[in-house]
């Protein structure tokens, strides 16, 4: 399907207010594909593709995150270049991380340099802090965002205006063995996002609770909010347990 | 005496705060973080405690020195802040104007820690978790009971976080270690392991289309599989990426590997 100006340009603004996201809006995770996809999907007439191609690459970067500095994959490009292309081209899920996943590395580095660039804002404020300035301070942080706003609509902008109408063509002239392995890639790529979060969450004694909840659903066919709910309900039983305990222990 | 008066913090400034705190990151740089966002943050304040543009240019520059937190746990440091900056207006001689720099020292890196730990290593997978069955689905709802569950203890935090900084001052610190913060963690990261064995047994699919003869019946393999384990293969592949990074193996490495795995065995008909 051909994208109209408007499409463009509605797509162009929400990578821009998925990558502002985290300056501006205080991080409430509104960049995240589980979002951003269902609403490009929207935008391109396909809620149900954007669903499904963002719950999945919800689950592919799963386990990234920004801790301290560091740049994680940029999540927004990722999904609003994957998700659009996927529904453009209209192809299946492989379409989808065969783009979402190398533009979000890519992403990664136009923030790089934001981040570089920005100590100019820094150091120019810092100089307008001398006077009282206070107007000469505000203007460097919008500045500074709006650096970062641009950082997330212009790659989508420049992607879709110039790739959109030749995605189509390489997903089609692409073979369908090499497509279909592609699928086969992209469904085991989840794997990373949880291994990820295994890594950061669990130290080997707290495996077992990993294997419990993968056992509730596999052997009983528990849906995950069952195992949600089951799992507070154990945190609540253990900790009453263990008050109880310093209780009796207490009395004697 | 109405200048003094004017010289206090009131409710409303704090609401000024917790608004203000949502652009904790703006204009964030490699060098320098949160320090800009912070400054900017705690700028009318600053304005409103010293009228003398002297003080005000002092009390500026105090900010500027580094700072880098979790971002939704900037408040309770914000409300410290306010009472602290109050106290020095006001001339108390209780306060030293190095104590600002000190307790927004000893405070951002332990709350970066519970932050990173609570909001991303568990609560934001548990609310994907939840939202995701829905999203395969196709249930357009899918997005907003993730943005919901995520958000609502976020609002709640940044919210109380402010006043509880205001009004315990310099004393948050030791309440922080009474609240166990660590049993809370504990129980999170428990639940957030159970979710994520939930999703690698719901939503990883990995299969093999292989099949084995034995006495001229064509057996498929994955159903002998199932038999022992259902979902295997899903869980082998998930504690093989956790084996790679322990083993200290980067992440794009690793989906490198993966990519290669899944091109050649699905190409060759070994999974699917």
């Amino acid at each position: 399907m051909a994208i109209s100006t408007t499409q463009l340009l509605i797509l162009t603004i929400i990578a821009g207010i998925g990558a502002f996201q985290n300056r501006v809006f205080g991080a409430p995770q509104i960049n995240r594909p589980i979002v951003l996809g269902p609403l490009v999907g929207a935008v391109l007439g396909d809620v149900q593709m954007g669903l499904t191609i963002g719950a999945s690459l919800e689950m592919i970067w799963m386990g990234v995150s920004r801790i301290g500095g560091s740049v994680p994959p940029n999540v927004t490009i990722g999904s609003v270049l994957g998700t659009s292309m996927a529904i453009i081209a209209g192809t299946n899920i492989e379409g989808a991380l065969a783009i979402a996943v190398p533009a979000a590395l890519v992403g990664s580095s136009i923030e790089i340099l934001n981040k570089t660039v920005c100590t100019f804002f820094f150091h120019k404020a810092e100089n307008y802090a001398e006077k009282a300035n206070l107007a000469g301070i505000s203007l460097m942080v919008h500045l500074g965002n709006f650096l970062y706003f641009l950082m997330g609509a212009v790659p989508v902008f420049l992607a879709l205006f110039f790739g959109a109408e030749y995605v189509e063509g390489i997903f089609e002239a692409t073979p369908e063995a090499i497509m279909d392995s592609l699928g086969v890639a992209g469904s085991m790529l989840p794997a990373l996002g949880f291994g990820i979060l295994l890594h950061t969450l669990a130290s080997i004694p707290l495996l077992p609770y990993f294997f419990a909840g993968f056992l509730l659903s596999s052997y009983l066919e528990i849906p995950v909010i069952g195992v949600t709910l089951l799992g507070v309900t154990f945190i609540f039983i253990r900790e009453l347990n263990k008050s109880n305990k310093a209780n009796n222990e207490a009395g004697v | 005496m109405a200048n003094e008066q004017e010289k206090k913090v009131t409710r409303k400034d704090l609401i000024s705060l917790f608004w203000r705190s949502f652009m904790l990151q703006s204009a964030f740089s490699f060098e320098r973080m949160q320090t800009l966002g912070f400054v900017w943050i705690v700028m009318p304040l600053l304005k409103k405690l010293n009228t003398d543009d002297e003080e005000l240019i002092i009390s500026l520059k105090r900010h500027f020195t580094f700072f880098n937190t979790f971002p939704f746990l900037v408040t309770p440091i914000l409300g410290i802040v306010a009472k602290l900056e109050e106290q020095l207006a006001a001339g108390s001689e209780d306060v030293e104007e190095t104590s600002v720099n000190s307790i927004k020292g000893a405070l951002m890196g332990p709350l970066a820690g519970i932050g990173d730990s609570f909001f991303w290593g568990a609560w934001r997978p548990i609310s994907a978790g939840v939202a995701i069955p829905f999203a395969m689905q196709g249930n357009v709802l899918a997005p907003f009971i993730f943005l919901l569950l995520f958000n609502i203890p976020h609002i709640l935090v940044r919210w109380y976080g402010t006043f509880w900084g205001y009004d315990l001052g310099t004393q948050f610190t030791s309440k922080l270690e009474g609240l166990e913060i660590k049993k809370w963690l504990n129980g999170a990261t428990v639940l957030g392991l159970m979710v994520v064995g939930a999703l690698v047994a719901n939503w990883l699919n990995i299969t093999t289309p292989l099949a084995y003869t034995i006495e001229d019946s064509s057996i498929e393999l994955q159903s002998t599989l199932d038999q022992i384990m259902p979902n295997m293969l899903p869980l082998a592949v998930t504690l093989l990426v956790y084996y790679w990074l322990r083993k200290g193996f980067s992440a794009v490495k690793i989906m490198g590997i993966i990519l290669a795995i899944g091109l050649i065995g699905g190409y060759f008909g070994i999974l699917a």
